[in-house]
């Protein structure tokens, strides 16, 4: 796709396209992490795009009244952290759905991002030389957040291939009561998961703030369509139809490749949207024929 | 005699969940009237009767979807593509009726789509909808390439749609008052109602009795996607114009509707679904007499939504202690 693109784009090839390209990927990289895990468990996350405009209006709402933006980040990490608990708790101890938890939770999420500012954004003067040097900076010819970003993802693919953490997920993915059966402690494993999906979100939403020098109520995008299409596609791609890490950090690629790619040509933005829906069913139906992995 | 008594004690509890939300439906009426003397005027509820239509009307569809088992998380997306539909119609000098049908057949159409993927082809509901809806919100930008369409709105009588009154009584709550009854006669009063709610139970057991599970969820995805359309609908003519945005303030609120009503009735209902969009709405018009910022309507949605999740469950794990309960549910109202 990427020959394909800038076969017919001249310049898409270009090198500082590409590095766009692969930027806004990262970024989008990191709000799927979480879910990827979330979805590999069998259970579902709305939240992280309205987690990510929260934690975006928290960092600035402290950074403009003069807080260090490190201290601005910590809160607001912290702050966000409490709706990943908040899913937690009603999933676990109320023992409802995930869908219809994440959606009651999203919902205060989202009215809490618009509360921070009253409605509006806030605009940030300056961005700290860290955050600056983290969003836009290059280590040779590299972006750091590239780098940050294959690190994380490192990680993430140890912790999912090579530790008992990992192998619980996938468990209680295929059969949650077999995998209860055999003691696999699933209420700590779905507050770490969603807690950590939320942490994930919020570091996105710092990451946004930082790239649009504001705290916005929401993205005006379609982070959350682009989220699930990134993890289904990873999972066609890698793993027959699991979830996983390194399958969602490719699906992110690919689905900055072909916004931009498409933006390019002149293609009107809305068939992005129809291109993704189908791709993601697409991936939906392969996974469900290889793997059964409807619950009908 | 222990099973009588077993049987009593049900019947209670089952009536105390919905006494506890006429409890804090009444609280919150109380509240609001002592609020603001406006509240509790004919003309008040009526406008906030009309608002709950078209939210109420989406909740209704999907109240159906959930009987069956299933999730819907498309309706929202292609009621902008019905309204879309409607809107470049009347857009082109068509006439209100047909430009209505039409937007109703196009948003029936993706559900038909829905129902053949989830039902037949057993796809995971959730994603399955999910791209399905995201795809047909793109067709929405089709139209007009995403941009406002009002041409002809004011002119060919489509705000009539919404705007219109019979005996003074708005369109919109009779629309409201006719297919709720019209649902409430189906799910609660036929043969058909109860197999939707066999399918939802089990579904094995369903289809051994000779009840065409396929069909069942087929329909449900149908009616949900043909009321949300219908309610878009209404929500375009009332704005006089078509937005491709305009449907997606649809879904939390009709998540939240379905599931108000089914901690209190512990199934989905017609009946429960009514109440739980009742509270929202009443609390949103509330709030929008005091003048609130148009972001607090989320945070009513959210917290109800919370707060009626927190109540059924923490019910049935105290059943024995049945004024500890109406107690931590006023503090809570409160």
């Amino acid at each position: 796709m990427v020959l394909l693109f800038s076969f017919v784009a001249p310049a898409f090839s270009n090198w500082s396209n590409l590095l766009e390209i692969v930027r806004s990927a990262s970024i989008n990289a990191v709000l799927v992490l979480g879910l990827t895990w979330i979805v590999a468990m069998g259970e579902i996350d709305v939240t992280f795009p309205d987690i990510a405009a929260f934690g975006s209006m928290m960092t600035a709402i402290f950074v403009v009244n003069g807080v260090n933006w490190l201290i601005a980040i910590f809160i607001a990490l912290l702050t966000s952290v409490l709706f990943g608990f908040l899913n937690g708790i009603l999933i676990n101890v109320f023992k409802v759905r995930a869908l219809i938890a994440t959606i009651g939770v999203t919902t205060v999420a989202k009215a809490s991002a618009y509360i921070i500012g009253k409605g509006n954004p806030i605009y940030l003067k300056r961005i700290s030389p860290v955050i600056q040097f983290v969003v836009y900076g290059k280590i040779g010819e590299i972006p750091l957040l590239v780098i940050i970003i294959l690190v994380l993802y490192s990680l993430a693919a140890f912790i999912q291939d090579r530790t008992k953490l990992g192998q619980y997920l996938y468990a209680l993915g295929e059969n949650r009561q077999a995998a209860l059966e055999v003691g696999i402690p699933e209420k700590k494993i779905i507050y770490s998961f969603f807690i950590l999906s939320a942490l994930l979100a919020s570091a996105g939403g710092v990451l946004l703030a930082a790239t649009f020098t504001a705290g916005q109520p929401n993205f005006q995008g379609s982070y959350f369509v682009d989220g699930l299409t990134a993890v289904f596609l990873g999972a066609l791609v890698i793993k027959a139809g699991k979830p996983n890490v390194i399958g969602s950090l490719i699906g992110a690629i690919l689905i900055m490749v072909l916004g931009n790619g498409l933006t390019l040509l002149g293609v009107p933005f809305f068939v992005g949207i129809i291109i993704k829906g189908l791709l993601m069913i697409g991936g939906v139906a392969a996974i469900a024929y290889s793997k059964n992995f409807g619950k009908s | 005699m222990q099973r009588n008594r077993k049987q009593f004690m049900s019947f209670n509890r089952d009536y105390l969940s919905v006494l506890i939300f006429l409890g804090v439906l009444a609280i919150v009426m109380i509240a609001l009237t002592l609020l603001n003397e406006y509240f509790l005027t004919i003309n008040n509820l009526l406008r906030a009767l009309k608002h709950l239509s078209i939210f109420s009307l989406t909740a209704l569809g999907l109240t159906f979807v959930v009987t069956v088992g299933h999730s819907d998380m498309s309706f929202h997306f292609l009621s902008c593509f019905a309204g879309m539909t409607m809107s470049f119609f009347i857009g082109k000098g068509m006439a209100p009726l047909p430009s209505i049908l039409i937007g109703l057949l196009a948003g029936a159409s993706v559900g038909v789509i829905n129902g053949i993927t989830v039902g037949k082809f057993k796809l995971p509901d959730m994603i399955a909808t999910i791209a399905i809806g995201s795809v047909a919100w793109g067709m929405s930008y089709l139209y007009s390439n995403g941009n406002y369409i009002y041409e002809n709105f004011l002119t060919s009588g489509i705000i009539q749609f919404s705007d219109g009154r019979l005996f003074e009584i708005p369109y919109p709550v009779l629309y409201l008052f006719g297919f709720y009854i019209l649902a409430y006669v189906v799910l609660h009063h036929t043969k058909s109602g109860r197999a939707f709610y066999a399918v939802g139970g089990n579904r094995v057991a369903a289809r051994f009795s000779g009840i065409k599970v396929e069909k069942y969820i087929f329909i449900a995805f149908i009616i949900c996607a043909v009321l949300a359309s219908f309610s878009n609908l209404l929500l375009t003519a009332s704005q006089g114009n078509g937005n491709v945005k305009g449907g997606l303030v649809l879904l939390m609120p009709a998540w939240a509707s379905v599931y108000v009503g089914v901690s209190i009735f512990k199934k989905p209902s017609v009946v429960g679904t009514f109440l739980g969009s009742f509270l929202i709405s009443i609390m949103q018009n509330g709030f929008t007499l005091m003048n609130a910022p148009f972001y607090i309507m989320d945070l009513i949605v959210g917290l109800t939504l919370i707060a009626a999740i927190i109540i059924s469950k923490t019910e049935i794990k105290q059943k024995a202690s049945v004024g500890k309960i109406s107690k931590t549910n006023e503090i809570e109202a409160a």
